[in-house]
């Protein structure tokens, strides 16, 4: 083949070239790098394990582990929270306070009707009464609730037994 | 996992040399290494490299070469001549101007041509490791480094005629 004579192991690469071509690529042959060009390539180069791009690809792919953390936290409270929703109040009638869905005018709110007495003339709490209150305003179920606390605070007489009294009375007698 | 410091140690005078040959002064020479190294590193992750020598100077010498018709696109797009020294005399105006011609001649190559011809003339392989290196038979690559070097005459063939 034509090409082999550049084969010789003792040619020059440029010796079957043209007098013009060959000084071209004899200048450039003779231009080496400088040191400096050189060390800053390689260091360049160095830095390539370094940044593995494969790495950078998967870590962007993959949620860091704190993240993960985090997931897992809310996922937690989200299912507690949920249970305790589903246990308590999850459920329409097991709801203790109802709000109405039309606008609560003077001419619609119900009278709040009175409870059962106890022996010494307070009404016991209940839930028809507090449903009531919140169905009429915020400030008359702050305004039960405040009343029932301070009666509940309050220290009550203890109650005096018809059957106690009459002992009493005998051994007096 | 190849000791990568040691592969660098080993090839990547071999790596600067090939790009600066091919491309010149500039920054471009540090970027096609770290560009090569980077490459060679995506493939080394998929398979198994068995000639690092090979590899990184095919990539090195393609690489370079992109470079160097991407820079000659530019600089035709932008009208200014690529300078051939910093600071010459004569002579060194002359070599640098010769040299500046070559590479852009070698630019105006097509791929296979210009890197069979850079291998050859810039490297001094031989043709059936030029064809080992590029991955083509040997009968390609003699055509393609006959057909480079006849373009690459006419050429300075005109430039021998201009300085008459």
């Amino acid at each position: 083949m034509d090409e082999n004579r550049f084969d010789r192991p003792d040619a020059s690469p440029a010796d079957d070239l043209g007098p013009a071509l060959r000084r071209a690529v004899d200048g450039v042959l003779r231009d080496l790098p400088p040191d400096d060009v050189t060390s800053r390539a390689l260091a360049a180069a160095r830095q390539v394990e370094s940044h593995d791009p494969e790495d950078a690809v998967a870590a962007l792919r993959r949620p860091p582990r704190a993240a993960w953390r985090v997931l897992a936290v809310a996922a937690s409270i989200g299912l507690v929270a949920g249970l305790a929703w589903w246990r308590w109040g999850g459920s329409p009638n097991n709801s203790m306070v109802s709000r109405p869905l039309s606008p609560v005018g003077p001419g619609n709110v119900p009278s709040i009707p009175q409870g059962p007495e106890t022996p010494h003339g307070d009404r016991r709490p209940s839930l028809w009464a507090y449903r009531q209150a919140a169905w009429q305003s915020a400030e008359a179920l702050d305004a039960a609730l405040d009343r029932d606390a301070r009666r509940l605070l309050r220290p009550e007489p203890h109650p005096v037994e018809a059957g106690a009294s009459l002992t009493s009375i005998r051994q007096t007698l | 996992m190849a000791d990568w410091d040691a592969l660098i140690d080993e090839y990547g005078p071999m790596v600067v040399r090939v790009s600066w040959r091919i491309l010149g002064r500039g920054a471009d020479v540090e970027d096609n290494v770290q560009e090569v190294f980077f490459e060679a590193f995506r493939l080394h992750q998929r398979e198994t490299v068995r000639q690092w020598g090979g590899l990184l100077r095919r990539l090195a010498t393609l690489g370079a070469l992109a470079r160097l018709r991407r820079r000659r696109r530019e600089a035709s797009l932008e009208g200014l001549a690529e300078p051939a020294c910093e600071c010459p005399p004569e002579e060194n105006l002359i070599a640098g101007e010769l040299e500046a011609r070559l590479r852009a001649a070698v630019a105006a190559l097509p791929g296979r041509e210009g890197a069979v011809f850079s291998l050859r003339y810039f490297e001094g392989l031989q043709l059936p490791e030029i064809a080992a290196t590029l991955g083509i038979k040997y009968a390609a690559a003699a055509t393609a480094l006959s057909r480079a070097r006849a373009k690459l005459e006419a050429v300075f063939a005109e430039t021998a005629v201009e300085e008459q």
